[in-house]
C-alpha cells in the first residue's frame, strides 16, 4: 500500500481545457479582438505614430506634476531618451501600450473587487484568497491556458499581467477603505449620504493614497511580467529580452533589460509621485 | 566537499565492478567525468535523450548530467565540448552547427530518426474541410506556398489586420532563422506577419487550440512530433531543394534568400569531437541508435496526454522493447540495462 | 408644549443576546453583572426622555454613562435594542431608508466631539457638505456655507483645509457645517470637550448668541456640569446607561435624587452658574 494516495488531476483538468476551448474559444477570440481594436491598437498606434519628442514632453511634465521637482523629471525624461538612443523606441512605445492597457484593465476590475471586499467580511474572506493563488501560481500555469483561450499575442499577455498584478491593487484599496477615519464616516453619515454619495465623496477620496500605491505596485508587476508574456508572442521590450537570452546575445538582452528597468524607474516616481500629494495632510491629521 | 568524495567514491566503485565484469565499458566514464547532454526542450528531443541517458546510465555505468537549453546555446556549448552529446541534431540545418562541423569541432553519429519531415503547415480542413465537424474547406485552391498571399485576410493576423499571421519557431530555435529567410524569399514579408511564438509551448497551443476550434492557421512545424501524430495537417508544397538556395536560407545576414525546401532531413546524434575521439565505445552505442518513426510517434502522443512524463515513456520503452534496444549495444551491456528494467 | 423629540423606554446592548441581557436588566441586575453574567455591554437602559421644542437640553454624564449613545439614537446614527424614539410625534425606528435620510438632512444635525471634517475637503467646501448631500447646486450650497462661516467668524478660511485650523476653528467649521443645514434640531455630542478651558468659554458664548437668534432644538452632551449648567434650560443627568434625574437645573440643584447628584452638583455653586444668556423660548 502506498502511502500517498493516487490522485491525478491532470487528466480533468486538461479536459476542462479543452472542452473550454471548443465550446467558448471562439467567443473569447472575438473578446481578444474586441479589447486589440477597441483599446490595445488604438493606443499602441497613437504612441507609436507620435513624434517622439512630444511623449517625452508629456513624461517630463508628467513626471514635474507628480514630484514638482526638475531634478527628478529631468533625469527620468533622459532615461527614456536614452532607450530611444538604444534603438528600442519602438518597442518601448508597444510595451508601454502593453503595460498601460494592462493597468487600465486591472484598475477597472480591481477597484471595484476591493470596494466590495472593504464592505463585505464574508466577500473579502473569498475574494483575497483567490488572488494570493492567482498571485503565486507560476505563470506559465495559465499563460499556455491562455494562449489556448485567447489565441497567441498580446491580448492573452495582458489577461495574464491583469491576474497577475491585481491582487496588490485590491488588498491596497480595501485597506485603504478600511482605514478611513470612522468619525469621519459617521458625521458624514449624519447629514444623510447615501451609500455612493459616502463612498465617491468620502471613503475613496480618503483611501487614495493607498489605492494609488496599490495602483503603482500593479504597474511595478505588470512590467516585470512584460519578459514572461514574450514568451506567449507579446513584442516590445520583452521580445528583445528574450530573443537576446535564447540566440545567446547578451548584449542585446541585457540592453533590452536596462531599458525595462529604466522604464520601471520612470513609471514608479510618477505614480508614487502622484499617490503623495496628499499625504502631509494626512500626518498632521494624525498629530492633531 | 564531501558530496564530491562521495561520488568519487561512488564512479570509483562503478568502475570497479565493471572492470570485474571484464566486459564493454567506456573510457569516458572510467575515466570518472561526467557526460553532459542536451536537455532539448521539444517532445522528441526530450525523449531520445532519455532513452540516450538511460543506456549510458545504466549500461555503461556513466554519470549523465542533463543540461537544459536551446539549440543555439546548445550547438555553442557542444562546439567547445562544453557539452558532449546532443540526442537529436537536425544535421546541417545551422550556421553555427555547421562551421562548428567544418573546423572538425563537432561529429554527427548514426541516424536517430529517419524518414523525418519538417516544413509549412495548415489543418487538413482549411483545404478539404471536414464533414464530422462540418467544417467547410476555406481555402481548396491552397497548395503551395506561392499561393499565400491570395489567403492572407484567411489567417489575418488580429494585432496586424490587413496581414496574415504566420507562426515561426521561437527566437533562438534554428528553424527561426531559417522561416525567416523563407517569408522574404516567398514574398511574403508584405502580406504575412513573422509571428514568434516566443517558446514551443505557445507554439503548440496556439495550433491545437485552432485545430480543436475548427479555426484556419498557418504555422511551421515537423515531425516526430505528438500534434502530427494526433492531428491531420497538411504540409504546403515549397520549391524542390536546391543547395545553393537552401545555404541562403540557414544565413540570416542574406538580404536575398532563394526559396527552398528543407533537404530531407538528416537527423544524428551530435558529440563533440573530443568526446567522439576519447570513446570509441558509446559511439559505437550512437552510431547504432535509432528509434523507427511509427514507435517515436506513439511514444509522443503518450507523453502529449501526460506532459512532461518523458521520463515515464523511456521506462515503458525498455521494459517492453527489448527487440529494438538490445540492438543498439553488446549483449553484456543489453544485460545490465535489462536487469534494471524488468518485473516492477 | 409637546415634545419635539420623545425617547420611550429606550435600550441599547451591545452583544449576541440583547434580549437575555434585558431580561436581566429587568430583573435588577447592573450592567457589571450583565457583562459578567452575558458577555453583552450594555449602554442604555429604560431610558425616557421628553425634549421639549426650542431650547438647549443638556444630557450630562462621565464617560461610559451612555450619552453618547443617547444621542446618537435621535438620528439614528445608532438604532436601540429596545423602546421607541419620536421626532415630532413620529417613530424614526420606522422610517425607510430614504425618509431616514430626509430626516437627517432636513431635520436633524449634528456636531461631534472630534469635528469630523473631510480632510481632503476646503472649510468651505466642509460647511456646504450637507446641502450639496440633499442634491442642492454647488453655487447655491456654497453661498449659504458663506454666510454660516461669517456667523462663526471664520471669514477668511473658505480655501483652507481643516487641518491647518486650530482645534476650535475646527470646531467652528463643524458648528457652521450643522447650522448651513438649517435643521430644527441640533445635536451636539460633547462639542467643546477636546478643546482647552478658554476656548471652550468662548465658544459656549458664541453658542448662547446664536441660539438666542436661532431658537433650535439643541441637544447638547458634555460630561462637564459646569457647561451643562451653564447651556441647558434642561438637564438630564445618566449614570452607568440610566437616567439618574431630569428636569431644570435649579430643581436639579435643589433637590438632587441621591447622593451621586448631590456629589455632581456639588461643584456648581448657584451663584456661580451664569444663566443662559440668551432667553430661548421654551
Amino acid at each position: 500500500m502506498d502511502f500517498f494516495v493516487p490522485l491525478d488531476l491532470r487528466e480533468p483538468i486538461n479536459q476542462a481545457v479543452d472542452s473550454l476551448v471548443v465550446r467558448y474559444g471562439d467567443r473569447l477570440h472575438v473578446l481578444n479582438d474586441l479589447i486589440l481594436q477597441g483599446l490595445l491598437l488604438p493606443l499602441e498606434r497613437a504612441l507609436r505614430g507620435a513624434p517622439p519628442w512630444v511623449i517625452l514632453l508629456v513624461v517630463a511634465l508628467l513626471a514635474w506634476r507628480a514630484t514638482r521637482r526638475w531634478q527628478v523629471a529631468l533625469p527620468l525624461t533622459v532615461a527614456c531618451y536614452l532607450i530611444g538612443c538604444f534603438g528600442l523606441w519602438d518597442a518601448l512605445m508597444q510595451t508601454l501600450a502593453l503595460v498601460l492597457v494592462a493597468t487600465v484593465l486591472a484598475v477597472v476590475a480591481g477597484l471595484p473587487l476591493g470596494i466590495v471586499a472593504a464592505h463585505s467580511r464574508r466577500l473579502r474572506a473569498v475574494v483575497l484568497p483567490v488572488l494570493d493563488v492567482m498571485q503565486t501560481l507560476p505563470t506559465f500555469v495559465y499563460l499556455i491556458p491562455a494562449v489556448m483561450l485567447f489565441g497567441l499575442g498580446k491580448v492573452p499577455a495582458i489577461l495574464a499581467t491583469v491576474v497577475y498584478a491585481i491582487c496588490p491593487l485590491v488588498r491596497l484599496t480595501d485597506l485603504g477603505l478600511r482605514q478611513v477615519d470612522p468619525d469621519v464616516q459617521e458625521a458624514a453619515h449624519s447629514f444623510g449620504t447615501t451609500r455612493w454619495q459616502m463612498l465617491l465623496g468620502v471613503q475613496l477620496p480618503l483611501a487614495w493614497p493607498s489605492i494609488l500605491a496599490g495602483v503603482n505596485q500593479t504597474v511595478m508587476m505588470a512590467l516585470s511580467m512584460v519578459v514572461v508574456a514574450s514568451m506567449i508572442g507579446a513584442r516590445g521590450l520583452g521580445e528583445e529580452v528574450l530573443a537576446g537570452i535564447q540566440t545567446l546575445d547578451v548584449g542585446r538582452g541585457l540592453q533590452a533589460g536596462l531599458a525595462i528597468v529604466l522604464l520601471a524607474v520612470a513609471i514608479d516616481r510618477i505614480t508614487q509621485g502622484f499617490g503623495r500629494v496628499r499625504r502631509p495632510i494626512r500626518d498632521e491629521e494624525r498629530r492633531s | 566537499m564531501q558530496r564530491s568524495t562521495c561520488s568519487t567514491l561512488f564512479a570509483l566503485a562503478l568502475a570497479l565492478s565493471a572492470g570485474a565484469a571484464a566486459a564493454t565499458t567506456s573510457p569516458w566514464c572510467q575515466s570518472g567525468k561526467p557526460v553532459k547532454v542536451a536537455g532539448l526542450n521539444w517532445e522528441s528531443g526530450e525523449l531520445l535523450t532519455e532513452l540516450v541517458a538511460t543506456v549510458l546510465e545504466q549500461g555503461y555505468g556513466c554519470r549523465v548530467e542533463r543540461v537544459p537549453s536551446n539549440t543555439i546555446t546548445i550547438e555553442n556549448a557542444l562546439a567547445q565540448n562544453d557539452i558532449q552529446l546532443v540526442a537529436e541534431e537536425w544535421v546541417g540545418r545551422s550556421e553555427i552547427w555547421n562551421k562548428a562541423a567544418a573546423a572538425g569541432k563537432v561529429k554527427a553519429v548514426g541516424n536517430v530518426i529517419v524518414g523525418a519531415t519538417e516544413g509549412w503547415y495548415v489543418p487538413e480542413y482549411v483545404v478539404k474541410g471536414e464533414k464530422t465537424r462540418k467544417i467547410r474547406p476555406a481555402a481548396p485552391q491552397l497548395q503551395a506556398v506561392s499561393d499565400l498571399p491570395k489567403y492572407k485576410q484567411l489567417f489575418r493576423d488580429n494585432e496586424e489586420p490587413d496581414k496574415g499571421r504566420f507562426l515561426n519557431c521561437p527566437s533562438g530555435w534554428t528553424c527561426e532563422g531559417v522561416n525567416s529567410q523563407k517569408l522574404k524569399a516567398y514574398g511574403l514579408t508584405d502580406s504575412y506577419v513573422n509571428f514568434r511564438p516566443g517558446s514551443g509551448a505557445a507554439l503548440d497551443a496556439a495550433v491545437a487550440s485552432a485545430y480543436q476550434r475548427g479555426q484556419p492557421v498557418l504555422f511551421y512545424y515537423w515531425s516526430p512530433t505528438a500534434l502530427m501524430g494526433k492531428y491531420r495537417f497538411i504540409q504546403l508544397t515549397e520549391p524542390a531543394y536546391n543547395e545553393a538556395c537552401f545555404k541562403t536560407l540557414t544565413d540570416r545576414n542574406q538580404a536575398k534568400p532563394c526559396g527552398s525546401a528543407a533537404p530531407e532531413a538528416v537527423i544524428q546524434a551530435g558529440v563533440s569531437r573530443v568526446f567522439h575521439d576519447a570513446d570509441p565505445v558509446l559511439i559505437d552505442f550512437l552510431g547504432k541508435f535509432n528509434v523507427p518513426l511509427p514507435l517515436l510517434n506513439a511514444a509522443l502522443a503518450g507523453m502529449a496526454n501526460n506532459p512532461g512524463s518523458a521520463a515515464v515513456q523511456s521506462r515503458r520503452f525498455f521494459a517492453t522493447r527489448p527487440d529494438i534496444w538490445r540492438a543498439w549495444v553488446p549483449d553484456d551491456v543489453a544485460q545490465r540495462i535489462a536487469a534494471r528494467n524488468t518485473g516492477k | 408644549m409637546s415634545a419635539r423629540i420623545e425617547l420611550r423606554h429606550v435600550s441599547k446592548v451591545y452583544g449576541d443576546d440583547p434580549h437575555r441581557a434585558l431580561t436581566l436588566l429587568a430583573q435588577g441586575a447592573d450592567k457589571h453583572q450583565v457583562l459578567a453574567d452575558t458577555g453583552s455591554h450594555v449602554g442604555l437602559y429604560d431610558v425616557s426622555l421628553s425634549i421639549p421644542a426650542g431650547g438647549i437640553y443638556a444630557i450630562m454624564g462621565l464617560s461610559g454613562s451612555g450619552k453618547s449613545t443617547l444621542v446618537r439614537h435621535i438620528n439614528r446614527l445608532i438604532d436601540p435594542s429596545a423602546g421607541q424614539v419620536l421626532v415630532d410625534g413620529e417613530d424614526v425606528l420606522g422610517f425607510s431608508a430614504a425618509r431616514l435620510r430626509d430626516l437627517r438632512r432636513r431635520r436633524i444635525s449634528m456636531v461631534f466631539q472630534h469635528f469630523g471634517l473631510l480632510p481632503h475637503r476646503t472649510v468651505l467646501e466642509n460647511v456646504a457638505f450637507g446641502r450639496r448631500v440633499r442634491g442642492e447646486s454647488r453655487r447655491n450650497a456654497q453661498a449659504a456655507a458663506q454666510g454660516w462661516l461669517a456667523r462663526v467668524g471664520l471669514s477668511g478660511h473658505e480655501r483652507d483645509y481643516p487641518d491647518h485650523l486650530s482645534g476650535g476653528m475646527r470646531q467652528r467649521v463643524g458648528l457652521a457645517r450643522a447650522l448651513a443645514s438649517d435643521t430644527d434640531i441640533l445635536l451636539m455630542d460633547e462639542p467643546f470637550s477636546a478643546l482647552d478651558p478658554l476656548l471652550r468659554d468662548d465658544l459656549q458664548s458664541q453658542l448662547l448668541t446664536l441660539q438666542a437668534e436661532l431658537g433650535k432644538t439643541i441637544v447638547f452632551i458634555t460630561h462637564d456640569v459646569e457647561e451643562a449648567f451653564r447651556l441647558g434650560q434642561r438637564i438630564a443627568l445618566l449614570r452607568d446607561g440610566r437616567l439618574v434625574q431630569e428636569g431644570e437645573p435649579a430643581a436639579v440643584r435643589a433637590a438632587p435624587v441621591d447622593d451621586y447628584v448631590a456629589r455632581f452638583v456639588a461643584r456648581v455653586s448657584g451663584a456661580d452658574v451664569p444663566r443662559s444668556t440668551g432667553s430661548a423660548p421654551g
